[in-house]
């Protein structure tokens, strides 16, 4: 039987460590606050939560030496990393959202852009929205999640979309994935009641 | 698509929920936040808004411990307002759970406050509570609990608090509040007219018309305090009734 996992909240001083801490341990799970970057090492299972600017957050993983670590960490498949909101536009290899650093993860190969609609304009976007997964084994989690944010990620490549959601007519991509180990969903499941509890149970339990 | 949201209020006067009519704050209602928040979160609302109205400003640190608290059960996002004068406390909220910020005065006597926690925290975090009040038939925003009234318009003032940092705003008239009349579509249409942000109305909200009112007029989401509390199961009824409506709005699975 498979060891229960170990599972670390990256804790950079932006993200709502709490709400998430909350949510793994309502599924009955233990889960750690890393503030150094070496920590991940000891994990099989990492969250990057996120509010805020983007460029605030990738200087702060840059300087705290978050981005090699990581890039290191995720390349054993049996790790998997979670981003959540401004977490899962990390991923990516940048945002429009710049006044100055500008660098993503660049573990998902698409790119950060301010929503927009063509008869809606509405920012930021905050309330429950729609999610629609992909791929057919996930429709239990289709539902209502809460999201807050002004930018998104229309992807290029439809492989890396793993549910979708609507800003207006436009139609964005609420969770990302490379294919193999790595996820992000632009809305908080920490925050969406019980259909966004099961969610994080089921990467919990990944 | 975004939906309309249906916000519960909880106002805490030195740690207990209290009601509100006209900002007076004196009937204490029997029950702590974290029965209120267990409720609402189980009733259909899709957020809550936990504010401190106690008049002193050493309430904040039992108001951090409630929130502390009430977080740990709480699955809708909450937001948290009252006494956020340092950049400081407004982070300890956050970190202690809270997802968003109310502010009120401190845009008016120090919006460096609002202006740095915008910076740490971004836009979509910061919400501007503005409380309106009738002067001479003119509409005016207050602040300081509703007692220095600063002559501005609403529409003056909204561009203010973008300025420093607000995403999102939270309108009140305190001509309204608790009086059960509806909420004030006047100001909500006035705040529509010049904000792209998102627009929560409360105060005076109590038949379920009043929030079909609110959201027809373009509000994000419609906001109650008093009528929750002695209205058994009121949130998941006004959801139906919105429901009915064709409103599009999120209904519990």
């Amino acid at each position: 039987m498979r060891s229960m996992s170990k599972i670390g909240i990256i804790n950079y001083g932006l993200g709502n460590i709490k709400s998430v801490e909350n949510s793994i341990i309502y599924n009955n799970q233990e889960c750690n606050s890393i503030t150094n970057a070496s920590e991940i090492f000891s994990c099989d299972k990492i969250i990057l939560p996120g509010v805020g600017s983007f460029s605030e957050a990738s200087k702060r993983l840059i300087d705290n030496h978050y981005f090699d670590s990581l890039k290191e960490w995720v390349e054993n498949y049996n790790n998997k990393l979670l981003g959540i909101c401004l977490g899962m536009q990390l991923l990516c290899n940048s945002s429009e959202e710049s006044d100055g650093n500008n660098r993503g993860l660049a573990f998902i190969d698409e790119d950060v852009e301010k929503l927009s609609s063509p008869n809606y304009n509405i920012l930021p976007n905050i309330g429950w929205s729609d999610v629609k997964f992909v791929n057919s084994s996930q429709n239990a989690f289709n539902g209502d999640y809460y999201f807050v944010h002004s930018y998104g990620v229309y992807c290029r490549n439809p492989y890396h979309t793993l549910a979708k959601s609507f800003y207006g007519d436009s139609e964005f991509a609420s969770g990302i994935t490379n294919g193999k180990n790595i996820y992000g969903f632009q809305f908080h499941p920490e925050k969406s009641h019980l259909l966004g509890l099961s969610l994080i149970n089921w990467f919990c339990k990944l | 698509m975004i939906k309309k949201r249906l916000i519960a209020v909880i106002i805490l006067r030195d740690g207990r929920v209290v009601q509100s009519e006209k900002f007076i704050h004196n009937h204490v209602i029997h029950y702590d936040a974290l029965h209120a928040v267990e409720c609402f979160s189980r009733w259909d609302v899709d957020e809550i808004v936990l504010l401190n109205v106690s008049k002193e400003n050493k309430s904040k640190a039992e108001f951090l411990k409630i929130v502390a608290h009430v977080s740990k059960t709480c699955w809708v996002p909450l937001s948290v307002g009252g006494h956020i004068d340092e950049v400081q406390y407004g982070m300890d909220l956050i970190s202690n759970g809270a997802d968003k910020l109310l502010l009120n005065s401190q845009f008016y006597y120090e919006p460096n406050v609002p202006n740095e926690l915008y910076k740490n925290l971004g836009r979509q975090c910061i919400i501007a509570s503005i409380d309106l009040k009738n002067v001479n038939n003119k509409k005016l925003v207050h602040v300081n609990r509703g007692n220095h009234c600063t002559n501005n318009t609403i529409e003056d003032w909204v561009s203010h608090c973008t300025k420093y940092g607000a995403g999102e705003f939270f309108l009140n008239n305190i001509d309204h509040d608790g009086n059960r009349q509806g909420y004030d579509l006047d100001a909500l249409r006035k705040c529509l007219a010049v904000t792209q942000a998102p627009v929560i109305i409360f105060g005076g909200a109590f038949l379920e018309k009043h929030f079909a009112d609110g959201i027809e007029c373009g509000a994000s989401a419609v906001a109650a305090a008093n009528i929750f509390h002695y209205k058994e199961m009121a949130t998941k009824k006004i959801k139906r009734y919105l429901n009915k409506k064709n409103f599009n709005i999120r209904i519990q699975k």
